[in-house]
């Protein structure tokens, strides 16, 4: 494989120099020769170009707006750039350095720098640059990896949807790429079932561990005679049954948080496995009720019991289920504000009524702006918010 | 993680906040010390530094009870901040393992 070396000098005789110095003295290169700036740009329009020698003073464009050029345009912006010029003055090569170039040499070239400085530095700019394709090559495969487990998760989670029993209204913001929240919700039987859950830690390993908690609760409901502690024990079972953490440490890929819940007849069974404490608002008396039980994390422990917990649900009544990134910036100790929500929903509840997706916008803004975030700046963690409100 | 060894117990001490990006260097230290537990009948953690935890944190810590469990030792955490102490209490930890300040 050979090398494109671009030779821009508006003297023939020094282009004609630098070509024999590098023919001679490095192997496997190829040379495109410009005599001004349009022509440089206009051969990189057709051609792969791993090095440019750059001259600056030229006819029609000059070796300083080239170099802008380069810089300005994602296509050619990381190819490495010589500088070969008369002027010397350290202002220019100090701004020409600035501006990106990756080296400067003034002419005339002494013997040294023709027999092994320049020829050295063409040789490292070029495997430099190899490295660097590589790495953006490498780069946009896992951006694309990353994508495609996007869209999987986008179509793996429930949208706000209104059932039988219950309206389902869900803000899912994850972090960038991709994380452990799921939630989900499901009718069966005069029973409607949902769930949220926080897989440790982010990216791919807690994505693909979210899929696996779906089937298993999907799973799971299938089982005669379930309620919402069975199913967090039915869980847990499965992922002692399944995964072979034998000789493993570290065992917290398949370990989250999670809250099922159950509506059946005006009852809201539910089990808790280490979520932060969801908050029921009650319309018909303006008030919240934290629903303060707990139990422990899923996957840490085998052949755990889940408590069941009952209490009664209304027409009106709106149950708030969120995940830890709405409170939690990772980085302040913030790890157990979850009271701030409560606080939230005590001060806000009522504003349920004026539209429940309205609600949580305003209610990922009210916690994006606590957290001291920009407009532009994404939670740290995933955001998955749930209200779930009785017909 | 400093490691301390006094008479029967090991005392392995916190140094910095136990949050994901310090998981990882400390499981590679545990793995040092793990073949140490057989020579003692207490671990203890010592969380006294620790102002921030996440949830890759907590399961360094209930893997570390796990290891000191499966030995058959005795272990508790120590020092740990009002908050680190809600925290297990909403996961149900101190159930499963000693927490003192």
């Amino acid at each position: 494989m050979s090398y494109v070396v671009l030779v821009a000098d508006d003297v023939r005789m020094n282009r004609k120099l630098l070509v024999d110095i590098l023919n001679k003295k490095v192997e496997k290169l190829e040379f495109l020769e410009a005599s001004n700036g349009v022509e440089v740009i206009e051969l990189l329009k057709d051609h792969e170009v791993d090095l440019i020698i750059l001259d600056l003073i030229m006819p029609v464009m000059d070796g300083y707006k080239v170099l802008k050029y380069l810089k300005q345009n994602i296509c050619c912006e990381m190819i490495p750039v010589i500088v070969n010029s008369a002027i010397s003055e350290i202002h220019s090569i100090e701004e020409t350095l600035k501006a990106g170039a990756t080296d400067y040499f003034t002419k005339p070239l002494s013997v040294d720098d023709m027999e092994i400085i320049l020829p050295l530095k063409v040789k490292n700019s070029i495997k430099m640059y190899e490295q660097q394709k590589t790495i953006k090559r490498y780069n946009e495969m896992t951006m694309n990896e990353i994508d495609n487990a996007v869209q999987f998760q986008k179509i793996m989670l429930p949208r706000s949807k209104n059932y039988t029993d219950i309206d389902l209204s869900i803000k899912f913001e994850p972090c960038i790429g991709i994380g452990g929240d799921f939630f989900d919700c499901v009718e069966l039987n005069d029973k409607t079932w949902f769930m949220i859950a926080d897989v440790t830690g982010h990216g791919v390993a807690a994505s693909m561990a979210s899929s696996m908690v779906k089937i298993f609760f999907r799973t799971s409901l299938q089982q005669p005679n379930m309620s919402p502690s069975r199913v967090l024990t039915h869980i847990n079972n499965n992922i002692f049954e399944f995964m072979d953490y034998t000789g493993m440490l570290v065992s917290n890929y398949t370990t989250f948080t999670g809250f099922v819940g159950c509506i059946e007849k005006g009852q809201l069974y539910f089990s808790n496995a280490g979520q932060p404490y969801p908050v029921m608002y009650s319309a018909e008396e303006n008030k919240i009720f934290v629903l303060e039980e707990s139990g422990p994390l899923v996957g840490a422990f085998e052949d755990v019991q889940y408590e069941e917990h009952l209490m009664s649900i209304h027409t009106g009544d709106t149950l708030l289920l969120y995940t830890d990134g709405i409170f939690c910036s990772g980085n302040k100790g913030d790890f157990v504000n979850w009271h701030l929500v409560h606080t939230y929903m005590q001060e806000h509840g009522e504003e349920i009524n004026k539209g429940a997706e309205v609600f949580l916008e305003n209610m990922f803004w009210f916690f994006h702006m606590l957290m001291n975030r920009g407009e532009e700046d994404a939670f740290d963690d995933d955001v998955a918010l749930m209200l779930i409100q009785k017909k | 993680m400093i490691r301390r060894v006094t008479d029967d117990t090991m005392n392995l001490v916190l140094e910095h906040d136990l949050i994901a990006s310090n998981v990882k260097g400390l499981n590679m230290k545990l793995m040092e010390y793990i073949d140490e537990f057989e020579d003692v009948s207490e671990i203890i953690l010592d969380m006294e530094t620790v102002d921030n935890i996440d949830s890759v944190g907590v399961t360094f810590v209930i893997n570390l009870y796990k290891s000191v469990a499966r030995e058959g030792k005795f272990f508790k955490v120590v020092h740990c901040s009002e908050d680190i102490k809600q925290l297990f209490k909403l996961m149900k930890l101190e159930n499963i393992f000693d927490l003192e300040e």
